[in-house]
């Protein structure tokens, strides 16, 4: 079966073509994505520990994801998952790693 | 990695439910322009697990009045000389709590001034709490706790 990937008529805005692809994908493309950009974060910042890494890449990662799921690109369950994985190594780093 | 000390871990929790906080308030702020963007029941069950805010806030209260309700004994006959010197001791740690007033209406003024929302200020209060609560008990029983 053969796709016309030309037939962008209907997208008229750069958003409308991603939010075509994440509904053709069933709303998977950007879960992937921020889970890509939270890898990406975490490697970005390996000059710092690994547990600073992950108390930051889960900071911005919430916030992403929040104004993602805004948009409605995203799942509602991706911004509560990296704010309590944020929440939680924030209480290992104020209790344990100080 | 350090000890860990109860302090540390008061502490902790304190933090986590400030993070969980600051979150729940950015989610707030997005629901005000959309109010079908917290649609979820999924939030409902999360805000009930991990919203700890009033009870944390009350156990570290129970913390400060367990240091301020508490009196040595007064008459202990021959030794009470020592009971005296126990109870003014006790009546200078006390005043750690009363000269904390000052600084805890300086962080309530915070919100009032600056609009910032109840729960920081009185988060940073519970964390300053902890640290002279743990200080008195670390007085009394000669050790870092």
């Amino acid at each position: 079966m053969t796709y016309n990937m030309t037939a962008l008529q209907a997208s008229t805005t750069i958003f409308s073509l991603f939010e075509y692809a994440n509904d053709s994908t069933g709303e998977i493309l950007f879960g992937l994505f921020m889970i890509g950009i939270f890898f990406v974060l975490l490697l970005a910042m390996k000059r710092m520990s690994f547990d600073s890494a992950m108390f930051a890449a889960s900071g911005i990662s919430f916030v992403l994801s929040a104004v993602l799921t805004y948009s409605k690109l995203l799942n509602f369950i991706f911004p509560l998952i990296f704010l309590i994985m944020f929440a939680l190594i924030g209480f290992y780093e104020y209790t344990v790693n100080r | 990695m350090g000890e860990v000390l109860p302090k540390h871990y008061i502490i902790g929790i304190i933090m986590f439910v400030f993070i969980i906080m600051s979150g729940i308030s950015l989610l707030s702020a997005l629901n005000d322009t959309d109010p079908t963007y917290i649609d979820n029941t999924k939030f409902t069950e999360f805000n009930d697990t991990f919203n700890k805010y009033n009870e944390i806030t009350t156990k570290v209260d129970d913390l400060k009045s367990g240091i301020e309700d508490a009196e040595p004994g007064q008459d202990y006959g021959t030794l009470g000389v020592l009971s005296a010197l126990i109870s003014s001791g006790w009546n200078t740690l006390q005043l750690l709590f009363q000269s904390f007033g000052f600084m805890s209406d300086v962080f309530n003024g915070l919100s009032d001034v600056f609009g910032i929302p109840t729960w920081v200020p009185v988060l940073i209060i519970s964390i300053i709490t902890v640290i002279l609560v743990f200080a008195i008990y670390g007085a009394i029983f000669q050790r870092e706790l």
